[in-house]
C-alpha cells in the first residue's frame, strides 16, 4: 500500500509537468488552432536557459522563474509577431504547424550547438531535502512541482474568466471570425495566448531543471506527451488540461512498476489512440482534438 | 460622418461607430450573456459608457438582465437575437447594421425583435436591415431600397414601397412583377 500510494506520488509529480505544457499546448490550439510540437523543445530551452543562470551566475531556480517567465511570455510574443502572425491569419492551418515543426529543429540544433548533447541536471543543494508524511519519503522539489502546476492553472484561469483580454480569447477559441466585429483585435488576442503558452514553457522549464536532466533531443518527447494529456484532459478546460497530465503521469508510473519499464511509452500513446477513438472530446474538455461535425 | 471607411479595418469599424449584427447572431455560446455584453463594449470608447450602455440594453431587452449568469447558448431563438442586438448596442454605436434578423424566428417572436428595433432607433441609433421578411421591415423603417443583383433598383419611404405595386407583386405574393 505504500508502495503503491509512494507511485502514485511520483505519478502526481512527473504529470505535473505533462500539466503546465498541456495547459500551454490547450492556450496556443483554442485560438490558432495548431498543435504547437515546439513546446517541449521551447520548455527545454528554458530549462537550458535556467541551468546557465544556475552555473554561471548561482542563481536559484526558483528565483530565476521570476526573470525566466516574464522572458518566456516576451519570447513567445516575439515568435508570434516574427513567424505566426501572417500564418495564423490563414485558414489553412497547416502552415502554422509546419512552422511550429521547423521552430522545433531550430531551436533543437540551437541548443546542440550552444551546450552540446550532453545531458545536464542542476545540482542544488536543497535537492536532496525531502518531507516524510506517514512513512512516505516526497522530495521538496517534486512536491514543488505540483505546486507550480496549481499556481499556473489557477493564475491562467483567472487570467481567461477575470480579465477582458481572457474574455476575448475564450470567446476567439469558439468564434475567431466573429471577434472583430466586436472590435478586438484578432492579432493581439492570439498573440497573449500564444505568448502565455511560451510563459507556460519557462515555468514548466525551471521546474524540469530543477528535478530531471535533459537534453537537447528530450523536447519532442515531451510535447507528444503534453498532447496525450491534452487529449485525456480536453480541449478548453484548464483544470481538465492539467488532470490529463496528472492522470498520464500516474498511469505511467504504475505501467513502469506492475508492468515494466519499457512499457511506459507503449502504454502513453496507447491510450492516447484509445482517447481519439472512443472519447475524442476528453474527459473533462466541451471540445476534443477532434472537432464533432 | 462623411469619412471614407473602405480603407478601414472592422476594429476601427467598429471605433467609428459601425457595429453589425451578423447573420444566425455569431454569439459566443459558451460564455455567458454579460460576458458576451462585455465583448460588445471592448474598445476603450466603448468601455467608458459600459454602465450606461448595459442599463439602456436592459432596459430594452429586460429578459437578459434575468439570465445575465446564464450560457448564451441556453438562450432561446429569440432570446439570442435580443443578445445579438444587445452586444452591438454596448458598443455605443451611430449605426447599427442588422443581416436578416427574422432568420429561424417564429412570426410572434419576429414582431416582437422589430418592436424592440423600433425602440432602438427611437433611442436616437441608426438601424441599416438588411432583411427578407420585407413586409415587416417596410412597415417599420424610414427609408426603403429594393436591390437586384447587387443595385438599387427602387427606393422610397417604407410607406411608398409597401404600396408599390411592384413591390407587392415580387415580395409579398402578388402576381406579374417587374422586379
Amino acid at each position: 500500500m505504500v508502495t503503491f500510494t509512494q507511485i502514485l506520488i511520483n505519478g502526481i509529480l512527473l504529470g505535473s509537468m505533462y500539466g503546465i505544457a498541456a495547459i500551454g499546448l490547450s492556450l496556443i490550439f483554442g485560438t490558432m488552432r495548431i498543435i504547437f510540437l515546439a513546446q517541449g523543445t521551447m520548455i527545454v530551452f528554458f530549462a537550458y536557459v535556467v541551468y546557465w543562470a544556475f552555473t554561471l551566475a548561482g542563481i536559484d531556480p526558483y528565483l530565476c522563474l521570476f526573470i525566466v517567465v516574464p522572458l518566456a511570455f516576451v519570447v513567445g510574443l516575439g515568435l508570434f509577431y516574427l513567424l505566426f502572425r501572417k500564418a495564423a491569419a490563414l485558414e489553412d492551418k497547416n502552415v502554422s504547424l509546419l512552422l511550429a515543426v521547423g521552430l522545433m529543429y531550430l531551436v533543437e540544433n540551437l541548443i546542440l550547438k550552444i551546450w552540446s548533447a550532453t545531458p545536464r541536471g542542476l545540482n542544488i543543494s536543497y535537492s536532496s531535502a525531502t518531507i516524510v508524511v506517514g512513512g512516505l519519503r516526497v522530495s521538496w522539489l517534486r512536491l514543488a512541482l505540483l505546486g507550480l502546476a496549481l499556481v499556473s492553472a489557477l493564475v491562467v484561469n483567472l487570467f481567461l474568466k477575470k480579465t477582458r483580454v481572457g474574455t476575448a480569447v475564450r470567446a476567439a477559441s469558439e468564434d475567431m471570425e466573429a471577434t472583430p466585429l466586436q472590435g478586438i483585435n484578432s492579432a493581439w488576442v492570439c498573440a497573449v495566448s500564444f505568448a502565455i503558452g511560451i510563459g507556460l514553457a519557462g515555468v514548466a522549464g525551471a521546474g524540469m531543471a530543477t528535478v530531471y536532466s535533459f537534453d537537447y533531443q528530450f523536447g519532442f518527447t515531451f510535447a507528444l506527451k503534453a498532447l496525450v494529456a491534452l487529449a485525456l484532459g480536453g480541449i478548453g478546460n484548464v483544470w481538465g488540461a492539467l488532470a490529463g497530465g496528472l492522470i498520464l503521469g500516474i498511469l505511467e508510473n504504475l505501467a513502469a512498476f506492475y508492468i515494466g519499464i519499457g512499457w511506459i511509452e507503449i502504454v502513453s500513446y496507447g491510450i492516447f489512440i484509445l482517447v481519439l477513438i472512443f472519447l475524442p472530446q476528453g474527459l473533462f474538455g466541451r471540445r476534443g482534438l477532434v472537432k464533432k461535425v | 460622418m462623411g469619412k471614407d471607411l473602405g480603407k478601414l479595418n472592422t476594429t476601427h469599424r467598429v471605433d467609428r461607430g459601425i457595429v453589425l449584427v451578423p447573420e444566425g447572431r455569431r454569439l459566443f455560446q459558451t460564455l455567458t450573456v454579460l460576458e458576451n455584453l462585455k465583448l460588445g463594449a471592448y474598445l476603450p470608447k466603448a468601455r467608458a459608457s459600459y454602465d450606461e450602455s448595459l442599463e439602456r440594453v436592459f432596459g430594452l431587452f429586460p429578459v437578459l438582465k434575468d439570465r445575465a449568469n446564464g450560457k448564451a447558448g441556453l438562450l432561446s431563438g429569440g432570446e439570442q437575437q435580443m443578445l445579438a442586438i444587445g452586444r452591438a448596442v454596448m458598443a455605443h454605436p451611430k449605426l447599427v447594421l442588422v443581416d436578416e434578423a427574422s432568420l429561424g424566428l417564429s412570426p410572434i417572436l419576429t414582431r416582437k425583435i422589430f418592436e424592440l428595433i423600433v425602440a432602438l432607433n427611437q433611442q436616437g441609433t441608426t438601424v441599416l436591415l438588411v432583411e427578407q421578411n420585407i413586409h415587416m421591415a417596410l412597415k417599420i423603417c424610414d427609408k426603403a431600397y429594393v436591390m437586384k443583383t447587387g443595385s438599387i433598383v427602387l427606393s422610397g419611404s417604407g410607406k411608398d414601397l409597401l404600396a408599390n405595386e411592384d413591390v407587392r407583386k415580387a415580395y409579398i405574393g402578388e402576381r406579374g412583377s417587374r422586379l
